[in-house]
């Protein structure tokens, strides 16, 4: 849930998953005419963004397996992956494009990582005081 | 009480006594860990994977529309 209403930062709450506080943070993504909200997992240690299968589903994607050409590793090893473009909303920012790999599962929480998101974005973590504050690139 | 002056008090217990106190210690770590046995965690993470990121660095580029959209 957003605190703030300016631009340049804002602050989410951390959210509880199974008893455990984490960055979760609301999202509004989109392709073409199609936006799902949902709930992502700011993931600093993931080297990409990754979004779940029946996500892709619902914002209108088509599964093709031969255009499925990201490979995946470590827990998601094996499991096929395409990649996608959608635009983003994140509180009150202007629409980012972010880069996805669409992966064949629902295994996966949707993931924001190295590329692109922490590109977009500065992302700082309170964990103590249960809030992370995110700002547009400088 | 401190450890040093605890220790000598230990090393007269008898073996029973000593396997007592060590389980007695080894369930007030438990108890204390943040990460409790037997809970499970799960790690979202995917392992490092470069060639998806630069597959996607290079989508991100060309900025194409998306080639699996609805039929």
């Amino acid at each position: 849930m957003s605190k703030g209403v300016e631009q340049v930062r804002q602050q989410f709450s951390y959210v509880s998953y199974k008893g455990i506080l984490m960055p979760f943070l609301p999202i509004k993504l989109t392709n073409n005419n199609v936006s799902v909200e949902t709930s992502a997992l700011l993931d600093s240690g993931a080297m990409i963004n990754v979004l779940p299968y029946q996500l892709g589903l619902n914002l209108g994607l088509y599964w093709d397996d031969s255009k499925a050409n990201i490979p995946l590793s470590g827990n998601l090893a094996n499991c096929p992956a395409a990649g996608i473009l959608l635009t983003a909303i994140v509180g009150n920012f202007a629409p980012v494009k972010l880069a996805f790999a669409w992966a064949k599962t629902d295994n996966v929480s949707t993931l924001l990582g190295q590329v692109n998101f922490f590109a977009e974005f500065d992302i700082c973590f309170y964990r103590s005081k249960q809030y992370f504050e995110i700002a547009l690139k400088s | 009480m401190t450890l040093n002056q605890l220790l000598p008090s230990l090393k007269e217990l008898s073996h029973d006594e000593k396997v007592r106190a060590f389980e007695f210690l080894k369930k007030e770590l438990e108890q204390e860990e943040l990460i409790s046995p037997g809970q499970e965690y799960r790690i979202f993470t995917p392992d490092p994977c470069p060639e998806a990121a630069v597959k996607l660095m290079e989508l991100l580029e060309r900025g194409s529309s998306n080639d699996v959209e609805r039929r």
